[in-house]
């Protein structure tokens, strides 16, 4: 035991403290992949965070320039490994924009199913890990079994788990069949009540809300100015779903609400208000997959106009469309050839996990797991 | 007094949050409704069926019978991870023999594959399939290669076959080449002879007799059999 | 008496007493069979916790080894047993050594003290559950070399934690076994139990409403003092990895989950004996029955009723979310600490106007019985109220 000399002691009586560097991750248990925070505490207090990526990058944008337009599709399942159908449908479009083709009704309603399910499986899986990062382990395993049933059926429909490849350019990959309709009405059936448990569970826990009310506020001209999208910015109490304000494929055609954060347990735009808005998403999606099983109409699943190797004529496309964690945009510019020119991909996380310095700014190290996990980032996306 | 009712409504709030909670937790406990949880491998705890749907993009197999040799699946592939060999002509040993095509080796990069179907969907015969195995652990890398023709990992033997096959391959390709050549010189021999002899009407027999036995020399086989017969009708016509 | 036997042995030896061999003596009388029962009470718990977590989350939990996984803790042990022994390179050797030992010798030297039946126990001191809240906050000593030694910034924040946490639980928790004593007038663990004999209403928590908030105080600390979820920050998984014992493996590693388990057994046993009878089944006739079938049935009773408690903190932790380092000092100086002063002093109160009151217990317990047959009305009630609150805008169901 050393003495207290008097060089570590300030003018005003106090112990001197040094502040400590902490290097959270790249091999984290709540960094949610290999996402590197170099944190510089004071105690507990969080002075600054300071957000390190790109452990994960393999230059998907340059492996779509060097692969024609077909073999890039399978590409597009690796960026937010958790919503794959939502990147393939992206990509898709901006293919078909680029060629000006039409796709057959019963694929636009077949897509909307299964992105929105796949909506529903990345939800869940956000919802219990978050659950997890809090510090309960029960609220993960049951998302984890509503997951496992919402992957079932999109296993049913397209024979993989996580990186599907089933939407195509001008189309899907394969037809739904009424068995599979029939199945995921079931599943609609079946995970309504089920939201009733995580809340039981999970969302009104008095601890839960303690830990996350009042934590990592994002007000929305912050949110606005980070370029946050999809529900962290909805969190802040924005209305900006692309799903309502530019609507793509039939989303037009289906009534939903778009939940936005209201402070119900804190101030708005807190961890809470990211958190309830996924958790109220979700059943906006079961809404929407409801509607679309009542309407879905008979007919091919693709088109035919499109060959095995398309070949767009010379020009530009941008398509954005609403994935799980926000606005994922391609910019496709095309030479003629059966290769793009050039790709660029605007993906949300990466925007998102901008404000981490902004929100970890004098929170505890306990509310940094709290705050990464409330913005839901998948390193697939963000290093891309 | 409000603070103390604060104070009180929070301690009732969070504990009444917390025994709501509990009380989940205590139904799932005396009474799981599912046990979703499938001991990996073993059927025996599972309450439901473990089983896969018939569309999982597992491991491939192929239909060799039905396989043209086309190309087209590698040609698919994003990752490039098939690579297949084999002839329209000529007749191998191992591999596959076909009534049209001889395949030497069909084998997929397990590894590589990113499992996306693109490669069964443009096969114009419809032969390459993905299966329903997905258990792809293996001891070595080179284990995670698959010999589609065998169904079985890609192994050293098969290599060492797939060697031999190819100087078969090589020499075979070296044989006909000389005895085209052969053929072709034998040919010019003979229509040179022809022209010689073409005064001669009489001589007609003698260039054949001539210029055969040295194919035959170079290539005892069937190969040089048909060269034989073949400049025989040419020298015949 | 447990050195009587040793002594007799010293004697008929013609040893010396309070010797080398008197020592040797102890130990083997003893100690084996205290590190045996802690063994024991390691497997069952964790083998325990681990079909309640699966069974919680709708899994099965290990089923293979032995019927239905009961040898798996065994099997882990034995793994562990085998693993290399790490150190990390800039680790301070003999303070990373020494750490999980003396976390285990704070639990080991704390069964000392525990009864499990009027007889069996190692030494019935006058000052029993003193002993055993100062020896069991010697495990903090330990906790903060672990973390200092292991020279990883995540074993230090949880070192730090653990001592705040630990520390600042002492005092709620000791006020609560004040109540207790209160109760009793002894700090000896068998006298307290003695207090609590006869039938079941004469057990102190039915001895005043106060003593219910007393208990729940007294569970919420020990909860805490074992660091337990919700208040397992110093080992906090998705924050600090693994805390204090990250650095940790194999049988170091075993040691504090062993060391964790045992404190488990020891604060659910303590709160048993000040709470709940300790070996009392509280029906007069049964606890009469004396001999070598009577303590055999009070260590039954015991044992039972302290794993029904490690139950229920299991249960805890597979529902509730951690809470934060604020918010755990602050329900600690905010609720727990003026509540349990409030408690002790009216249980003093109560104590001191009327200590023979006996028909409050009996009214007690027939009202919980009441309550207990009401139990799922009053839970779908009280669910129903929360679903009111938490209908979601949006939702038709």
């Amino acid at each position: 035991m050393t003495e207290i000399t008097t060089s570590q002691i300030d003018q005003h009586g106090d112990v001197k403290t040094e502040e400590m560097l902490l290097n959270m991750g790249p091999q984290h248990p709540s960094t949610h992949g290999v996402f590197r925070v170099v944190i510089r505490t004071d105690g507990e207090i969080v002075l600054e965070a300071e957000s390190h990526i790109g452990y994960l990058h393999r230059c998907f944008e340059k492996i779509c320039e060097n692969v024609n337009y077909t073999k890039a599709t399978p590409y597009t399942d690796r960026l937010d490994y958790l919503m794959a159908m939502g990147n393939n449908l992206g990509y898709a479009l901006a293919v078909e924009r680029l060629m000006d083709v039409e796709v057959p009704e019963r694929a636009e309603y077949i897509r909307v199913i299964v992105t929105e399910l796949s909506r529903i499986a990345s939800h869940l899986l956000a919802i219990g890990t978050y659950g997890m990062d809090i510090g309960a382990i029960t609220p993960f395993l049951y998302c984890f079994r509503d997951r496992e049933k919402a992957l079932y059926i999109l296993e049913t429909v397209c024979g993989q788990r996580l990186n599907y490849n089933y939407v195509r350019i001008g189309g899907v990959a394969y037809d739904m069949d009424d068995a599979m309709l029939k199945m995921t009405r079931e599943f609609c059936d079946y995970f309504l009540p089920r939201v009733m448990e995580y809340n039981d569970l999970l969302t009104y826990n008095g601890i839960f809300i303690e830990r996350t009310a009042h934590v990592g506020v994002l007000t929305a001209e912050q949110g606005i100015a980070f370029g946050c999208t999809g529900p962290v910015l909805r969190g802040s109490g924005v209305k900006r779903d692309l799903r309502k304000d530019a609507p793509y494929s039939v989303y037009n055609r289906f009534d939903f609400d778009v939940p936005v954060g209201t402070g119900e347990a804190g101030s708005v735009g807190d961890c809470f208000d990211r958190y309830m808005v996924r958790m109220r998403e979700m059943i906006e999606s079961v809404k929407i997959i409801n509607q679309a099983l009542d309407q879905i109409p008979e007919g091919p699943f693709k088109t035919d106009k499109i060959k095995s190797k398309p070949k767009p004529d010379k020009g530009d496309a941008y398509t954005a469309v609403e994935n799980a964690r926000g606005e994922l945009g391609f910019y496709l510019i095309s030479d003629g050839s059966d290769t793009a020119f050039r790709l660029k991909c605007r993906s949300p996380a990466f925007s998102n996990v901008s404000v981490l310095h902004e929100l970890c700014r004098g929170a505890m190290v306990a509310d940094v797991v709290a705050i990464i996990g409330s913005l839901d980032i998948v390193m697939g996306e963000i290093d891309r | 007094m409000s603070a103390l009712q604060t104070y009180i409504s929070k301690i009732t709030k969070v504990s009444k949050s917390i025994i709501v909670g509990m009380g989940m937790t205590w139904r799932y406990l005396v009474s799981p409704k599912e046990i979703v949880t499938i001991q990996y491998g073993s059927k025996k705890y599972a309450p439901q069926q473990n089983y896969i749907p018939a569309r999982h993009r597992g491991v491939h197999y192929l239909e060799t019978e039905k396989c043209i040799q086309c190309n087209i699946c590698a040609n698919a592939c994003p990752v490039d991870c098939i690579e297949m060999e084999g002839t329209r002509d000529g007749d191998l040993d191992g591999g596959w023999q076909g009534d049209k095509v001889q395949i030497s080796r069909f084998v997929i990069d397990l590894n590589k594959c990113i499992f996306c179907n693109l490669c069964c969907e443009p096969c114009p015969k419809e032969c390459i399939h993905m299966g329903q195995e997905f258990d792809l652990a293996a001891y070595t890398r080179s284990n995670g290669v698959k010999n589609l023709l065998t169904d079985r990992p890609w192994t050293p033997a098969d290599a060492d076959a797939e060697a031999a096959r190819r100087d078969d391959m090589k020499r075979m390709a070296e044989e006909k080449k000389a005895a085209k050549a052969a053929a072709a010189a034998a040919k010019k021999a003979a229509a040179a002879k022809k022209a010689a002899a073409e005064p001669k009407a009489d001589d007609k027999g003698a260039a054949p007799e001539k210029a055969a036995p040295e194919p035959k020399a170079v290539d005892p086989d069937a190969d040089a059999g048909q060269t034989t017969d073949e400049d025989k009708k040419d020298d015949e016509s | 008496m447990p050195y009587t036997i040793v002594n007799h042995a010293l004697e008929y030896f013609g040893l010396e007493q309070g010797g080398i061999w008197s020592f040797i003596g102890a130990v083997s009388v003893w100690a084996l069979p205290i590190t045996g029962f802690v063994s024991l009470v390691g497997l069952v718990s964790i083998w325990l916790e681990r079909k309640i977590s699966a069974h919680i989350q709708c899994r099965v939990g290990p089923m293979e080894v032995g019927p239905h996984g009961l040898l798996q803790t065994l099997a882990d042990g034995i793994k562990l047993l085998g693993k290399e022994d790490l150190v990390p390179k800039n680790a301070d050797r003999p303070l990373f050594a020494l750490a999980p030992m003396l976390v285990f010798a704070s639990t080991f030297v704390s069964f000392a003290c525990l009864p499990f039946s009027e007889h069996a126990i190692i030494a019935d001191l006058n000052i029993g559950i003193f002993f055993i809240a100062a020896v069991g906050s010697l495990e903090v000593i330990g906790v903060v070399m672990a973390g200092w030694a292991s020279n990883n910034k995540w074993s230090l924040f949880g070192a730090i934690r653990a001592a705040t946490q630990v520390v600042s639980y002492e005092i709620p928790l000791s006020l609560t076994l004040l109540a207790g004593i209160l109760c009793a007038g002894s700090m000896s663990l068998i006298d307290v139990t003695q207090a609590q004999g006869g039938w079941i209403w004469s057990w102190f928590i039915f001895r005043n409403p106060f003593m219910w908030i007393m208990f729940l105080i007294y569970f919420i600390s020990s909860l805490a003092e074992c660091q337990r979820a919700p208040f397992d920050l110093p080992e906090a998984e998705s924050e600090l990895v693994s805390g204090f014992h990250t650095e940790y493996s194999g049988m170091r590693f075993a040691i504090f989950f062993l060391a964790e388990y045992g404190k488990m057994y020891i604060v659910t046993a303590l709160g048993v004996v000040l709470f709940f009878g300790g070996w009392y089944t509280g029906i007069k006739p049964i606890d009469e029955i004396g001999g070598i079938a009577g303590n055999l049935i009070g260590a039954g009773v015991m044992v039972t009723k302290s794993f029904l408690l490690v139950c229920v903190q299991m249960w805890i932790r597979w529902t509730l979310p951690r809470i934060r380092l604020d918010q755990m000092m602050a329900l600690c100086l905010k609720f727990l600490l003026p509540i349990s002063l409030g408690g002790l002093m009216l249980v003093a109160i109560w104590q001191g106007l009327m200590p023979d009151f006996k028909l409050f217990g009996i009214a007690m317990i027939a009202a919980m019985v009441f309550a207990f047959m009401q139990m799922r009305r009053i839970y779908r009630n009280v669910t129903n109220a929360s679903k009111t609150r938490i209908v979601l805008p949006t939702m038709k169901v």
